[in-house]
């Protein structure tokens, strides 16, 4: 063999090799062999091999021939091997597509759907698709490579930051008008209880209640019985009949006990104790427990008959002894 | 305790009987005023001295010359001016060219009732005079100390209707003054009397029916006069009043007092008390008495603020609200 002739031979052998990988493998997929025998070709691939942490990885599978789809019969292919990732969904599909020369591809097309798991790199292991030739009854595999995909940084939702807002002002708005349904509901049914009537107790009879429940008659220490029989007969006072008892002085109240429309007699009576509670309050003496039953009697009469007929001016008071 | 009130009662029976001659014999000159009279009375029993206010004409030097009289007392009615020296009211000491010595020559002070009339018109040095002669009862003049007699009384006058040129007396001055009153005019009827009286020709001479002793021994009967530890509490309740209202129901008084009673409030509350119990001839004090004298006790010792007098707030109306405010015991 001449020089010329090696030299042709090398050529041809060196560019076969530079142009069989155009062929036989794209930058995101593997091809198996035996490709050119079998005319049977794997195509394995990710949609990205960079995928956001919060996106999707869709992996296909695509076996494709020329002729009819039933020229090979495909075994069903096993799931992936992964790793950082996890498997969402599959589908797979079957077309066929025409040639220029009339003929057509057949294509059955297998497509996974994983979920990324963590950022950083996620691997789908090779898979092995087995098949058999109808047409000679040969059977044989084909395999792939694994493919890596790079996660990376999630990507911000579309519109997320904006349904948030909108679902907290809507609970924040339920929540506001459950405290207005309520307050409502407090308000009117304390409108209500305010509208039913009332009992109502006469002022005698409430001050009766009062005396008989804080004032002991026949208690040990009548100097501080004195002092609550007065403090009660004052309010009654203060209470009934407007006179500011409470504050005022004892000549006070009986210069406008004088100007009452009130009986003769119960007026001079009820001055008659005021000034009888003075004595007992400020002389310093030990009450005597005749002058205290006295009084008590006096102004329990009274309120007795102011119970009974409140309207009328013409009550009689236990005269004092 | 148990309290003799009927021995205090009996003791008052028998002391006061004076102050039914008195009235009395003020009455033969002076018409109404029984207001002043028994204020006048109050100062004498309880050894304090007054202030009065009130327009000129309204028988102020003639009631205290006709008390003097009747208790056969010495009076003086010192005029103060404003070229008025403290040696003028108190004395001085005299060079006698014939002895070659200095002798001693009492003032208007050394009396027993003293009238000091517009006492608003002498400048500070005397005001100060007098009032520490009140207060110490004593006059230094030279060497000697002096003691002044008992009974021994100040009324001073102050003419509340011209201010100008005045030198209105210092509050802590005011506050030695036991009892401020205010003068008012004498109604209709008391008016028609008085013209009548005073146009006749034949006023009556009132008769020297009381001793100073008989006021000195009343003196001691008005201190034995009973209070009650609810009336001390009382008083100091109505005290407290003035200095915080907020505690007792008077927060709108508040922004109106600058400054409350001082403790002397308490003090003469409590004796000027028990002597208007001793005038009712009630041996024992009600609230009833803190009430009547409250207001001439406590009108002149508190200070209220610029507030209150822009909205003509008066020191008496807060010391009516006071007293209408706190609750009696």
């Amino acid at each position: 063999m001449d020089i010329a002739k090696q030299k042709y031979i090398w050529f041809f052998a060196a560019f076969f090799l530079a142009i069989t990988p155009l062929f036989s493998q794209t930058p995101d997929s593997l091809q198996s062999s035996p490709q050119q025998n079998s005319q049977i070709q794997l195509k394995t691939f990710v949609e990205s091999s960079n995928t956001p942490l919060n996106r999707p990885v869709v992996f296909h599978i695509e076996l494709s021939w020329i002729g009819e789809l039933n020229r090979y019969q495909i075994e069903p292919v096993s799931q992936p091997v992964l790793t950082n990732l996890l498997l969402e969904g599959s589908g797979s599909e079957n077309r066929l597509e025409p040639l220029d020369n009339g003929q057509f591809r057949s294509i059955k097309s297998i497509t996974y759907r994983f979920r990324p798991l963590e950022m950083g790199m996620a691997y789908i292991d090779g898979v092995v698709v087995k098949y058999v030739n109808r047409q000679t009854g040969e059977e044989d595999q084909l395999s792939s490579q694994r493919v890596m995909v790079e996660v990376t940084d999630p990507l911000p939702e579309p519109g997320g930051g904006k349904v948030k807002p909108v679902i907290y002002i809507a609970l924040l708005v339920i929540f506001f008008a459950a405290i207005f349904y309520f307050l409502l509901l407090f308000f009117k049914r304390r409108k209500e209880a305010r509208l039913q009537p009332a009992p109502v107790i006469p002022l005698s009879e409430q001050y009766l209640d009062r005396l008989s429940h804080e004032v002991d008659p026949r208690g040990t220490n009548l100097n501080e019985m004195t002092g609550k029989l007065s403090r009660i007969f004052r309010e009654y006072l203060d209470q009934e009949f407007s006179l500011h008892a409470r504050e005022s002085s004892t000549q006070e109240i009986v210069n406008q006990l004088r100007d009452l429309d009130m009986d003769e007699k119960d007026k001079n009576n009820l001055i008659r104790v005021l000034e009888k509670l003075d004595l007992l309050k400020f002389a310093g003496k030990n009450v005597d427990p005749a002058d205290f039953t006295n009084i008590y009697g006096t102004i329990e009469a009274f309120l007795l008959k102011q119970k009974r007929n409140p309207d009328s001016s013409q009550v009689e008071l236990k005269e004092e002894q | 305790m148990s309290v003799d009130i009927q021995a205090i009662n009996e003791k008052i029976q028998r002391e006061s009987a004076f102050v039914e001659k008195i009235t009395g014999e003020v009455g033969k000159v002076i018409v109404g005023q029984n207001y002043m009279v028994e204020r006048l009375l109050i100062g004498l029993l309880c050894n304090g001295h007054i202030l009065l206010e009130g327009v000129p004409g309204l028988a102020k030097t003639m009631t205290v010359k006709t008390i003097s009289s009747v208790i056969q007392t010495k009076f003086q009615r010192i005029q103060f001016t404003p070229d008025l020296l403290p040696a003028d009211l108190l004395g001085t000491l005299i060079y006698n060219q014939k002895t070659g010595e200095f002798a001693v020559r009492k003032g208007p002070i050394f009396s027993n009732l003293i009238l000091a009339d517009e006492i608003n018109r002498s400048p500070a040095k005397v005001q100060s005079a007098l009032l520490e002669a009140m207060q110490e009862r004593q006059v230094t003049i030279g060497d000697h100390t002096y003691s002044l007699e008992e009974p021994f009384l100040v009324m001073a006058t102050q003419n509340p209707i011209e201010q100008e040129g005045t030198y209105p007396l210092p509050e802590a001055q005011v506050d030695r003054f036991m009892l401020k009153l205010h003068i008012t005019y004498p109604l209709k009827d008391e008016e028609l009397l008085i013209m009548q009286r005073m146009t006749s020709g034949n006023g009556a001479a009132p008769d020297p029916v009381v001793t100073p002793d008989d006021i000195l021994r009343a003196r001691k009967v008005v201190n034995e006069v009973y209070m009650d530890e609810k009336i001390d509490r009382y008083i100091v309740d109505i005290v407290f009043a003035t200095r915080n209202p907020e505690e007792y129901g008077l927060k709108d008084l508040t922004p109106l007092i600058a400054f409350g009673a001082s403790p002397r409030a308490s003090i003469n509350l409590k004796l000027a008390a028990k002597a208007h119990a001793f005038l009712r001839r009630r041996g024992y004090v009600t609230p009833e008495d803190v009430k009547a004298i409250g207001m001439d006790v406590l009108r002149h010792r508190l200070i209220v603020t610029y507030e209150a007098e822009a909205e003509e707030v008066t020191t008496e109306d807060v010391v009516r609200r006071v007293l209408n405010q706190i609750e009696v015991p």
